[in-house]
């Protein structure tokens, strides 16, 4: 905070701030589930997990959401349709995947499933279980905001730079990025 | 012949109940005890709900520390191992249980004085299905599961947990769960009223 107080001028720190802080209180989920992990996600909403505590509320349009979690196996016939719904979404937009299926395709090493929905989407936080638990979900919602409150908001653009650094130089000539 | 008995909705409702709302006031007691409980919600950052002794979370090494099982005594002369550390001796049975092929990755090598020493135990959690089969298939007692179920990361590559990594959880998270009670119920006595006495031993 300090530092950037220096770098940036007091105002668009302050700005920045209270965007950023806005914005980490306020993600807002779409409403999607793909498979048992769902079951889960349902389970962290419901009564016990209550996560509109934290000011996560699921809407049904991707129009007015902020994060997509991705909770399942995404199978080829459903990426379409995914990333319809991640284009649908405004900025800033984050993505959360899910369990393993959503992350690395899980127990099915197939020619039907997506090996990992990062292959579609940039990812900003990987939940491992199969499925997590309520409680791992919300840490990783909470991780989530840490990120938010730590780099700012990124662009899309921006966003896919950093995601890139992660991935090998072999994957990144072999996709023809 | 059944002969059957035709209600009907008017006979339903007597005229103490149709006039003082009866029905209305069992149901708002229903309601009045809702409000009046304490909520159930877990304020989840401050406080938790532990899971139970048997829960499958992350993985753990336990540490060569002189209480080895009598499979891995007989063969610990064949093996360099030092005191707190690992005590696999990569015989790849937990690979060949597990049912994802690309979970593992083990090596091992040979040390100059013929004894086996294990350089890389790495396991990728996001491929995992935490379904314990690794854990059983264990000759030595050495791989175990902990009660950590927090495990979201930001990048692929710190899912990739390494050797050091379990040996640390085998020696904190892993082993208190060893030694702690069964945490399904919420006490002994209630459990043992159903269940009897029940010895636990991994």
């Amino acid at each position: 905070m300090a530092s950037s107080i220096n770098g940036n001028g007091f105002i668009t720190t302050t700005v920045d701030e209270l965007l950023s802080w806005g914005r980490r209180n306020a993600l807002w989920p779409v409403t999607i589930g793909l498979a048992c992990c769902a079951i889960e996600m349902m389970h962290a909403a419901a009564s016990r997990f209550d996560i509109d505590r934290l000011g996560m509320i699921f809407r049904a349009s991707p129009r007015q959401a902020d994060v997509l979690i991705v909770a399942g196996t995404v199978v080829n016939k459903v990426a379409p349709m995914l990333k319809l719904i991640w284009d649908q979404m405004p900025e800033p937009k984050w993505c959360i995947s899910m369990g393993g299926c959503a992350s690395a395709g899980g127990p099915f090493p197939t020619y039907s499933t997506l090996q990992g929905v990062d292959r579609i989407i940039p990812v900003d936080v990987y939940i491992p279980g199969c499925p997590p638990t309520p409680q791992g979900l919300i840490f990783g919602l909470l991780e989530l905001q840490r990120k938010i409150r730590e780099k700012k908001v990124t662009r899309y653009e921006k966003a896919f730079e950093e995601f890139k650094k992660d991935l090998s130089p072999e994957l990144l000539s072999g996709i023809g990025v | 012949m059944i002969k059957l008995k035709r209600l009907r909705r008017d006979d339903s409702l007597g005229p103490l109940e149709s006039v003082l709302f009866l029905d209305f006031i069992k149901g708002l007691t229903i309601t009045m005890k809702n409000l009046l409980r304490k909520p159930i919600t877990t304020q989840y950052p401050k406080e938790k709900i532990t899971p139970p002794k048997r829960f499958r979370g992350k993985h753990g090494h336990f540490v060569y520390d002189g209480t080895e099982p009598p499979s891995l005594q007989a063969i610990q002369g064949f093996m360099s191992f030092e005191k707190g550390k690992s005590r696999c001796v990569a015989c790849y049975m937990c690979q060949t249980a597990c049912p994802m092929p690309t979970l593992f990755r083990i090596e091992a090598v040979q040390m100059p004085d013929g004894t086996k020493k294990v350089v890389r135990f790495d396991m990728n959690l996001l491929n995992c299905l935490f379904c314990g089969l690794c854990v059983d298939a264990c000759p030595v007692e050495c791989l175990t599961m902990s009660d950590i179920h927090e495990m979201a990361v930001y990048r692929r590559s710190q899912a990739v947990i390494h050797m050091d990594d379990m040996e640390k959880i085998g020696a904190t998270n892993a082993k208190t769960v060893r030694e702690l009670p069964d945490r399904i119920w919420r006490n002994d006595k209630e459990r043992e009223t159903l269940w009897g006495k029940v010895k636990w031993n991994f």
